[in-house]
């Protein structure tokens, strides 16, 4: 059936490799940037005036009402540009690749939804731990840093874990700006060997597994969390299927 | 640079073009929800038989359908199906042979696999007891899903499914691959005549925008009509959904469901 | 290891006359014996009260007489049909048996009224108006014709529970089972309808 030489295979393989390691690296840095802001965010909108709260709900209302596509387009397309505008001369000598256009966008979109979530979970802590903090007079940094924003953590993990398995399955997305990706390799393998069904099961095959394995980990990290923690209120593994 | 730069008179000259793109995009959304909800059911049958081997069946559509990419589900029946020569002169050409059809028949997979776990999560939510009283008043297993089970489980799903709906309309942006001009083709190409990087792109986002927030305002009405006429908030509160897999904007629930919202 | 035995001898042949007869009814959970080799009898027209302690199979043994329960061992027969393991058979019991859970479930999308109406338009296939006139009966019967638009969600423990007790008289049973029929119920409801229960026809 298969007509290739070893030498071919080994060729797309190779590059197939090249691929993943670039959709990795990409989803990687994404969705680490898109933490660090969805964070702050976070912190930066809690409890804060009318306008800082109208100002965050307008950021989420459309970066959760627009495809991401979109969004990838519009900072690859028009990325060039906004620097121009923004850094003058300066920013002319900064050149938009796909992948950073990637990176900015997806990590843009995300930053909202985890911002989201982290609010969420903040929101609900109980009361009495941020009156317990002030009653020992923790320093503000103590009281978030090492008070509110772990036990805040905890609660949002499981967010976070869905967070990123949908956000992995969005990065292909910016093989469409050009990227070589896992995708866009597998998508030229498939087209020059006439065997779309081996490159492109081999690829979802890749992205199911390399999400299983994450939410294992996940799934342990949550256990590892909880050990010794809250007795009384039903620790979130247990419902953890 | 004083805010974006949107050349007005592109926006309004481009706008029938994109109206025709959104259109598009609102059929390719239709037609992939009605046939992936009605391949979920009986996905979700198998799935929660006692048969071994259909429940292990259902487990692995859903693993790779909700697993894989959207794009790669594309590219795989475009160019995996479209190009079977067996299949050319069979029944289901009428699937593959077009654009249109392989594109419905991989976002209606997609779909079906998320709306078999979301479903299987509202009818398990059903809680027993009320199926037992129904069993024994002597109710047919065939009535109790239909005027119990089912009507107890939109309630419960209807949350869930909403947000599947409102990310899966956002997914369909990438149908353009398999050459269907959709809205987000139509922006694009027209960025690709005009080189205007920013109207036709944000234009198009804002109808995305549009119709995703009519989409969710229609569910929201929907359930406060469920809500309002048939249970009380206070009393009987709808139970969130644990284990029950949704893409997009669960998160608000995040802190009262306390539970993994795969 | 818990069970009922305060019946009478239970007969072996089953007598036209008895509505049920249980003979060394056997279930079990896991190791656990809920029911240990129960036998009873109960005859037409006759009402009996089962008290034990929590946890003694009360509501195992109720349920089951209905099929809602596999029962592991002994013969169940109501109504002149054995229950066995065929479904037809269950379904054949049911629709002569009407039960009140101890915890009511009541149907939380449907009111007081399309509770009681569901059952009688699905199983007799009666029409909505004559559904409606039945269930009416009923409901006025447990003095709850003012709440009968009603969602369970608003209703009192009492009240819905008079709903379950209407809900199953809906069906006219021949034989009617109450898990603690009076647990939510004020004194004077309970004595209100055990007077009631002694005016219905066949009882259990
Ligand atoms: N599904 C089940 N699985 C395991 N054990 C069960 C199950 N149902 C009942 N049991 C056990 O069987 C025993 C009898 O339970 P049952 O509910 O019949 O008690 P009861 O007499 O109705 O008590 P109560 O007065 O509290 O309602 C109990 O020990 C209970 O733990
Ligand atoms: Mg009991």
């Amino acid at each position: 059936m298969t007509h290739l030489s070893l030498a071919e295979i080994n060729g797309y393989l190779r590059q197939l490799g090249e691929g993943a390691l670039i959709t990795l690296e990409l989803f990687l840095t994404s969705f680490a940037l898109a933490f660090v802001m969805g964070v702050f965010i976070a912190l930066a909108t809690l409890s804060r005036g009318r306008i800082v709260t109208a100002a965050w709900r307008i950021y989420a209302s459309i970066f959760m009402g627009v495809p991401s596509l979109l969004v990838i387009f519009l900072v690859y397309y028009g990325g060039s540009a906004m620097l121009i505008g923004l850094f003058g001369a300066w920013g002319r000598s900064i050149d938009v690749s796909p992948f950073g256009a990637g990176v900015a966008a997806l990590s843009i979109v995300y930053a909202a939804y985890i911002a989201e979530l982290v609010r969420g979970a903040i929101d609900n802590l109980p009361k009495g731990q941020f009156e317990a903090a002030r009653a020992l007079a923790l320093p503000r940094g103590v009281l978030w840093g090492k008070v509110i924003l772990p036990q805040a953590m905890r609660l949002a993990l499981p967010g976070l874990v869905n967070v990123w398995s949908f956000m992995l399955k969005e990065t292909p997305l910016v093989s469409l700006a050009g990227l070589q990706d896992l995708v866009a390799s597998a998508k030229i393998a498939a087209g020059a060997t006439k065997e779309p069904f081996i490159f492109f099961i081999a690829t979802a095959l890749l992205f199911i597994a390399f999400s299983g394995l994450t939410l294992k980990l996940a799934m342990r990290l949550e256990k590892r969390l909880d050990r010794g923690q809250n007795r009384d209120e039903a620790p979130a593994s247990e419902v953890a299927a | 640079m004083t805010g974006l730069p949107i050349d007005l008179t592109l926006a309004r000259d481009s706008l029938p073009a994109l109206l025709v793109g959104l259109r598009t995009t609102v059929f390719v959304v239709a037609l992939s929800l009605l046939f992936g909800l009605a391949l979920a059911f009986p996905i979700c049958f198998a799935r929660m038989s006692k048969l071994r081997f259909p429940a292990l069946m259902a487990e692995t559509f859903v693993v790779f359908f909700r697993g894989a990419p959207v794009l790669i589900l594309l590219y795989l029946v475009y160019y995996g199906f479209g190009q079977i020569d067996a299949l050319r002169n069979g029944p289901l050409w009428i699937l593959f042979g077009s654009a249109w059809g392989c594109a419905i028949v991989a976002l209606s997979l997609n779909h079906a696999a998320y709306m078999t776990e979301i479903l299987r999560g509202s009818l398990l939510a059903v809680p027993r007891g009320i199926v037992e009283a129904s069993e024994a008043l002597g109710v047919s297993q065939r009535n109790i899903f239909l005027h119990v089970k089912m009507p107890l489980a939109i309630r419960y799903g209807l949350k869930a499914y909403q947000n599947e709906v409102v990310s899966f309309i956002k997914g369909t942006a990438v149908v353009s691959v398999v050459t269907i001009t959709d809205l987000a083709a139509v922006a694009n190409g027209i960025f690709e005549e005009t080189y205007d990087p920013f109207t036709p792109i944000l234009c198009a986002a804002a109808l995305y925008w549009a119709f995703v927030n009519l989409v969710r305002i229609g569910f929201d009405l929907w359930g406060r009509w469920l809500d309002r006429h048939k249970m009380d908030r206070e009393r009987a509160p709808v139970p969130v959904l644990q284990n029950v897999p949704t893409r997009g904007r669960l998160l608000r629930q995040i802190g009262r469901v306390r539970g993994r919202v795969l | 290891m818990s069970a009922l035995t305060s019946m009478p001898p239970a007969p072996l042949a089953v007598p036209a006359d008895v509505a049920i007869a249980l003979t060394g009814v056997e279930k079990r959970y896991g190791t656990h014996r809920a029911l240990a080799g129960i036998d009873l009898a109960v005859g037409r027209g006759e009402r009996i009260v089962i008290c034990g302690p929590s946890g003694s199979g009360k509501s195992t043994l109720i349920r089951c007489i209905n099929g809602l329960e596999r029962h592991d061992g002994g013969r169940i027969v109501v109504n002149g049909i054995e229950l066995t393991s065929e479904d037809g058979t269950v379904q054949d019991v049911r629709q002569e048996v009407g039960m009140v859970f101890q915890h009511f479930n009541l149907f939380p999308h449907l009111n007081a009224l399309e509770n009681c109406m569901l059952a009688p338009r699905l199983n007799r296939g009666l029409s909505r108006a004559q559904a409606e006139t039945l269930a009416m009966k009923h409901l006025e019967r447990v003095h709850l014709a003012d709440h009968v638009r009603k969602y369970p969600g608003r209703l009192s423990g009492g009240q819905q529970q008079r709903v379950a007790i209407a809900r199953a008289l809906c069906m006219e049973p021949r034989i009617l089972l109450f898990d603690e029929p009076t647990s939510a119920l004020d004194p004077e409801w309970s004595t209100r309808c055990s007077a009631s229960w002694r005016n219905w026809r066949r009882a259990v």
